[in-house]
This record gives structure tokens, C-alpha cells and sequence, in this order.
């Protein structure tokens, strides 16, 4: 018998809606996550909540604010707990969970597993890429959000992604120079002595004392792997995409993703496919299944639906 | 064979081992190697971590994946749609030996829920 009806593995804001979900469909659920405090990057993006709820019914408010609001919605459920400073590192046959903490390690068995492990930075190497100085956009949103730190004042952007737009935005506020955008690391050297100094793209060369990487995100999949999910690469969705039918279940039996993890999306797409396959995960009856489908489609843009059509391994409950 | 990865401090590195395009940084495997080894043939991502150990260090492929993909790409014309990924074996995160070792399956508090 299983000690969890449902494992949520990420409590960022896919995952914290999928705990909540099961557990409100009646789950004993487990939500668990590697970091100090729950919110994900709802904590170092800080902006993505500013303006609009992405389907929480909260009112907006600074990212850290909200997941902080979501952290109380939590603890006010009986049925679910929150395990922070806990790494999911295996995912077994049977649904068996390798976790550890500062307790050591440990082996649980859940109903059902949702993976929501969120996404990494996408890098590509350049000449002095491994000099100090030179991080991913997160890291350098996590420096100034998080740990409030200011990385450094003159800075160059490597990507024309999204993410880069964000990340010139909160360098600018804190006070920092974006110095230069980069778009092609074929065409970018950075050097210095034992840490970065300058950048040089294409002919031209940089003072500075910071380079973020920001050429987007990919999705960080691997627990589905190990779970032996069949996998294929999309690029609209950052790289090898975990295959799910429409209710987010993989092909290993039990076993969910969603979120970032399963394709990378907008904040008002992962809540949604969270809420769905928390929902899934806990076998919440059909009428409350089709009403989540239905906000997740509401909630899906026709790029997003098209890149997760080609993924759908099967219908529904076939 | 590729030369076993050694890890050395920044200071004692030379100015051109600071530059050096490392694909893989955890196994400090340089641009050059991923381009040797599909060179010899080893056009999937797997075969690329075996001949190279690119993709066999703490990340476990998370950041040299992609990287690899578009060099197989570039390279050879296979696009990374029909590649598999990396295959993924626990742990996913460092975890001690001693912690694996003293695993006890029923010490969890929702034993029995």
C-alpha cells in the first residue's frame, strides 16, 4: 500500500498547484522541493504576478508576496504537507521515490507522482564562458531577488529571448548597465584575468564586470526519464519534451509532469496544466477532470496547443 | 582516449585553459573533443557520453545536452528530433553514499497512511 496517495515532486507554481488540487480532490499528497522556501521562480521573477493572478483567484502582488500567499493556502490543507530541503533524486518502478534531506535518505511509495521540477537556463559555450562573472539569467535574477545582491554594474546579454527582456529590465532597476546584447555566442569572447573583465562581439570589445546567458529555458525532465517516459524534442518547448496524453500522464502508468518540466509555458499555462494533473494524479471524478481541461485549454496558447498536440501519446483513459 | 578530466583550481589554470569553450564544464570537456568524437562517428547522444564522459558529471548532461544536439546537428545533418536523450540514472541530485546506504523504507512518518 502506498504512504502517499499523491507525490507532487517541485513546489513551484505548476506544483503547488497540483498539491493543491489532489489534495482538494481528497489525495493525502506530499509536495516536495529542493529549495529553503516554496514559490519556485515565482521568487527570482518577480514580475510575472505583478500585473495579472495566473489562475490562483489571489490577488495580483510582487512575486515573493504571492508565493508567500500560496505557502498559507497550503499549510491550511490537512491533507497535504510540505517537505522543503528535499531532493527527489530517483524515481523507481511502482511509483518508489528516493528522497533525502538533512535526515538522510529515504525511499517512499505514492499512488501517483507528479513531476514539476520547472526548467533549467539553456547555455551555449563561448570562449571564457567559465570565467567568473559569467552566469545563466536566473542565476543572475536569483543573485538580485533572492539573496538581494547585485552581481555586477556594467553588464553584456547574450539572447533575443524573452527571458533576456526580463532579465535587462531587472538589471536596469537595480541600478546596473546593460552595457551590450549579444545574439550569437559564435561571435562572443569573454576574458579576463581570473574573472571577467571584458567581452569582445564580433569586432568589438566591452568593458565589464558581468555577462548573463539568456538564450531561454529547457525543460528538466530527468525523474520521468529515469521513470523511463518516452521523451521526444520540441523546439517551441525547449528541448526534449517529455510525450503525455491530455491529462498530463506520461507512459510510465501513474506517473504526471507538468509545468515547465513537461514544456516550457506562460505562468497562466502551468497553473493550469498543474491544477489538471493534480487533479489526474489524485482520480478526481469526470465532471471535475473536464472542468480542468477546460480551464487548461482556456488558459493554452494556440502555440503552446499545437507544440503539446504532437506530443499526446493517447487519448485519455484509453 | 580522451585525457581523464583533472579539476584544477582558477589560479593555476593558464590564461588559454580559462578560455577554453568547454562544452561539458563539469567534466571539462572542450568543444574540440565533442567535434573529435562525432568526427569518428558517434552521432547520438549517448555514444557521445561514453566516448567523451560529456554529460557524466554532476549535472548529469542538464547544461551540455542541447550543446551536443546542435554540434550532432551541425555536424552530420541529424536533427536532434530523432535523438534520444542522455539516458537518466539516479541520482538525479548529489546525494552521499552513506545517505543511500542507511535507506530505511519504513522510518517515513506516512508509513501506514
Amino acid at each position: 500500500m502506498s504512504q502517499v496517495d499523491v507525490a507532487v515532486i517541485g513546489a513551484g507554481p505548476a506544483g503547488i498547484a497540483a498539491a493543491l488540487a489532489a489534495a482538494d480532490a481528497g489525495a493525502n499528497t506530499l509536495l516536495v522541493d529542493e529549495g529553503t522556501r516554496a514559490g519556485g521562480h515565482l521568487r527570482w521573477r518577480i514580475s510575472l504576478t505583478l500585473e495579472n493572478d495566473p489562475g490562483f483567484g489571489l490577488s495580483p502582488a510582487v512575486g515573493p508576496e504571492f508565493a508567500d500567499q500560496l505557502v498559507e493556502r497550503i499549510q491550511a490543507r490537512g491533507n497535504l504537507e510540505l517537505r522543503l530541503e528535499t531532493v527527489a533524486w530517483g524515481l523507481f518502478d511502482d511509483n518508489l521515490l528516493g528522497l533525502s534531506s538533512a535526515n538522510g535518505a529515504k525511499e517512499i511509495t505514492a499512488g501517483a507522482i507528479v513531476i514539476a521540477t520547472g526548467s533549467t537556463d539553456l547555455v551555449a559555450p563561448f570562449p571564457g564562458w567559465t570565467l567568473p562573472g559569467v552566469m545563466t539569467a536566473r542565476a543572475a535574477q536569483i543573485f538580485i531577488h533572492v539573496h538581494r545582491v547585485l552581481p555586477g554594474r556594467a553588464w553584456a546579454i547574450l539572447g533575443d529571448s524573452h527571458e533576456a527582456d526580463e532579465l535587462q529590465r531587472d538589471l536596469e532597476l537595480a541600478g546596473a548597465t546593460v552595457v551590450v546584447r549579444a545574439n550569437d555566442p559564435e561571435t562572443l569572447r569573454a576574458s579576463g584575468t581570473n574573472r571577467l573583465a571584458h567581452a569582445e562581439v564580433g569586432d568589438d570589445v566591452y568593458e565589464l564586470d558581468a555577462l548573463a546567458i539568456a538564450l531561454g529555458r529547457q525543460p528538466d525532465a530527468e525523474l520521468a526519464l529515469q521513470a523511463m517516459a518516452e521523451a521526444t524534442f520540441s523546439e517551441s518547448l525547449g528541448g526534449f519534451t517529455t510525450m503525455r496524453d491530455q491529462d498530463c500522464e506520461t507512459s510510465a502508468p501513474d506517473v504526471f509532469i507538468a509545468g515547465d518540466a513537461a514544456g516550457i509555458g506562460s505562468l497562466a499555462e502551468i497553473v493550469a496544466e498543474g491544477r489538471l494533473a493534480g487533479l489526474a494524479a489524485a482520480g478526481a471524478d469526470a465532471a471535475k477532470l473536464a472542468d480542468a481541461r477546460a480551464e487548461r485549454d482556456a488558459a493554452m496558447s494556440n502555440a503552446r496547443a499545437a507544440a503539446l498536440e504532437e506530443l499526446h501519446l493517447r487519448p485519455a483513459g484509453a | 582516449m580522451v585525457d581523464q578530466p583533472v579539476s584544477k583550481g582558477l589560479d593555476d589554470m593558464s590564461k588559454s585553459d580559462q578560455l577554453r569553450d568547454y562544452v561539458c564544464r563539469c567534466e571539462e570537456i572542450p568543444r574540440s573533443a565533442i567535434r573529435e568524437a562525432i568526427a569518428e562517428g558517434n552521432h547520438t547522444l549517448n555514444d557521445i557520453k561514453r566516448r567523451t564522459r560529456a554529460g557524466m558529471g554532476v549535472c548529469q548532461g542538464i547544461y551540455c545536452l542541447r550543446t551536443v544536439a546542435e554540434m550532432i546537428r551541425s555536424e552530420t545533418g541529424v536533427h536532434p528530433s530523432t535523438l534520444a536523450p542522455m539516458t537518466a540514472r539516479p541520482p538525479a541530485r548529489l546525494i552521499s553514499l552513506g545517505s543511500l546506504a542507511n535507506i530505511d523504507p519504513g522510518s517515513d512518518e506516512h508509513d501506514g497512511a
